[in-house]
């Protein structure tokens, strides 16, 4: 199966194409990786939960189980809603959900749950400005442009920012006791940094903050696995000991891209402190969206528990870079259709630039949604990269101008 | 014409085409290894005959159905007419089990397949020409259950493999000239959903010359859909 992918510019007027700029720009092909095979071999072998593939998944790279999602309820499980493979994810800022269900002994469809979803900027269609070789194991763009209007950040910005006049409480961490705060990103941006809200008691000694991938299954949230995406430490023994706390700010060696839709976990440690040396977070009461929600738990271990009374939210700050957005718009599929001994379909996407700058596309990709199992337990859905490609010569959007996208995959006997 | 002839020097060599086809970069496809092995389903039997590696000549048309059907997540209200490998037109909607090849002990219906046609495979081939159904009866072969080989990659290639064996017990040698890949998806029926199979993938061994599998041995099929960047 040779695969063609072609990228037009096209002129608009009030938001309307009128006009293609120029002649097409086509190129083969040369981007399916080992994420697709992986998909391929989970529905052919029918893969349950206990037997299931890891496969690397947009946000951070990180390990997933992926498998044939089996209800354990009803009695026809082929009639579901089956994420696997799917790509044709709507436009906008809108997102897909997963509805996980099986034809009950009435011959009832039944839905179990809604899940996870995804941002449809994740699903289908995605472009970039790196043009970082591909390998069979790219797992992510290396720079993937985000859905919106935003110019590119030159420098490291303020991203998000959780803060307020409230009267604040505050939670403490030492020795094994950490505090997990969790974000869940409000756009693509890259992370330089974090800034914490805390102050000293005693001499709590060295903090380090991590910043971990959650799994988010059902009711309960759980580190994806032991290995945290980023971490830092800090002294903390110069931290301020007024507990209207200091912006202390953690600026980390790498960055990763954070994406829409997924969750993390920012961890707080004192390893070295004890209930009289400690590191005091500064949090206000909330009984906003449990995704912000701080949680306590034991270093080392797989998840995290609410702090009783109630829920709070520590104050912190995300530093990074937009590379800046366009507008996706829905993912379509034509065909197949057969002619001679030829058969093909498309799946296209179109682009528009409103950001008020220039946009320079480097890299196209496409991903897929899998059903996959926590480490731990409960079910969600990720994305799966199927295919990237470099081009040959980059695209330039001018502001207002629409970039379509498009990958005909063929079959020749 | 080939450097010797440029030479002069006279030597009546045969040219040796390799016999392993690799993938272009960019490729989607699978490739093909064939072995022939002393006994019935020993996995230690004597190699008798092996068609290494190559590549595979066709994916058919409802590969890219099924693929359709998944990438777009289509629904039991709008579903996808595919023709089946009894040549019926089937409403396929996206399914736990779309591309499902997992074939039991004994099911012909569902995994890789084998059979006695030599016609050069079409695009639109829904079935084998003449498919070698599961027995020890005359012309027949035991079909053992389809395993897999999870993807691994290299730097430029993934890929994972799907395998089956077919012994044949059937009293005389049986030669095995077209292998196909049938997998299962999913149409509502009146009560609940009904399964049906679907080829995707349709070869001829050795350009239809096929492979001779002697009473008392076991036939290996690999098939390794790859992607080559």
């Amino acid at each position: 199966m040779k695969t063609l992918l072609t990228l037009a510019k096209y002129k608009t007027e009030n938001g309307v194409p009128v006009r293609m700029i120029g002649k097409p720009y086509v190129q083969e092909s040369r981007s399916w990786v080992k994420g697709f095979l992986q998909g391929l071999y989970i529905n052919h072998a029918e893969l349950e939960t206990a037997q299931s593939e890891l496969v690397n998944d947009l946000a951070g790279g990180n390990l997933f189980k992926a498998d044939c999602d089996e209800p354990s309820y009803g009695t026809d499980k082929s009639r579901g809603t089956n994420p696997n493979l799917f790509i044709a994810a709507g436009g906008g800022h809108g997102s897909i959900f997963r509805v996980p269900g099986a034809q009950n002994s009435s011959g009832e469809f039944h839905a179990y749950n809604i899940e996870q979803t995804r941002p449809f900027s994740t699903v289908g269609i995605i472009v970039g400005g790196d043009n970082t070789a591909v390998t069979p194991t790219d797992w992510k763009l290396h720079q993937q442009f985000g859905n919106g209007r935003e110019q590119a950040d030159a420098s490291t910005v303020s991203i998000q920012k959780l803060d307020s006049a409230t009267t604040p409480s505050q939670y403490e961490a030492y020795g094994t006791t950490e505090m997990v705060m969790f974000i869940s990103p409000e756009k693509h941006f890259r992370l330089y940094s974090v800034k914490l809200k805390i102050y000293r008691e005693g001499s709590p000694g060295t903090l380090t903050v991590k910043i971990f991938p959650i799994f988010w299954g059902y009711y309960n949230m759980y580190k994806l696995n032991m290995t945290e995406l980023l971490s830092q430490t800090t002294d903390g023994d110069t931290l301020t000991t007024d507990t209207a706390g200091e912006w202390r700010e953690l600026v980390f060696a790498s960055q990763i891209d954070l994406v829409p839709g997924y969750v993390y976990g920012i961890t707080l440690q004192a390893p070295s402190g004890n209930s009289s040396n400690s590191v005091h977070w500064v949090s206000r009461p909330s009984n906003e969206y449990w995704k912000s929600t701080e949680l306590r738990g034991t270093s080392g271990t797989t998840g995290w528990a609410s702090i009783s009374p109630g829920s709070y939210q520590f104050y912190h700050e995300l530093m990074g870079r937009n590379p800046g957005e366009l507008e996706y718009g829905g993912v379509e599929i034509s065909g197949p259709s057969t002619s001679g001994s030829t058969a093909e379909f498309n799946i296209r996407r179109y682009f528009t630039n409103l950001s008020g700058e220039s946009r320079t596309v480097r890299e196209v990709g496409l991903t897929g949604v899998q059903s996959s199992v926590g480490m731990t337990s409960g079910r969600s859905i990720i994305n799966i990269l199927y295919a990237r490609d470099v081009l040959g010569t980059a695209i330039t959007l001018a502001n207002t101008e629409i970039l379509l996208a498009q990958y005909t995959p063929k079959i020749t006997v | 014409m080939n450097i010797i002839s440029r030479l002069g020097l006279g030597l009546n060599k045969k040219v040796v085409v390799p016999d392993r086809s690799i993938l272009l970069p960019g490729e989607f496809n699978a490739t093909v290894e064939v072995l022939v092995r002393e006994g019935i389903f020993d996995p230690n039997g004597k190699v008798l005959k092996h068609i290494p590696e190559k590549r595979a000549e066709s994916f058919v048309v409802q590969f890219l159905e099924l693929l359709t059907v998944q990438f777009g997540g289509i629904g039991e209200v709008y579903p996808l007419p595919i023709t089946d490998i009894e040549n019926n037109t089937r409403y396929i909607q996206n399914s736990y089990y779309t591309l499902n090849c997992k074939g039991d002990i004994g099911d012909d219906s569902k995994g890789i397949v084998v059979g006695t046609g030599a016609t050069s495979p079409t695009i639109s081939d829904y079935k084998l020409q003449t498919q070698i159904v599961h027995g020890s009866g005359s012309g027949e072969m035991l079909y053992g259950g389809v395993t897999f080989g999870a993807p691994t990659s290299d730097s430029t290639t993934s890929h994972f493999t799907i395998t089956r064996d077919f012994a044949n017990s059937s009293g005389a040698a049986i030669v095995v000239k077209e292998i196909g890949l049938y997998n299962n998806a999913f149409t509502l029926g009146v009560s609940r959903t009904l399964g049906f199979w679907f080829m995707t993938l349709h070869d001829l061994i050795d350009s239809g010359s096929g492979i001779s599998v002697a009473n008392g041995n076991t036939l290996t099929i690999n098939y390794r859909p790859s992607a080559t960047i």
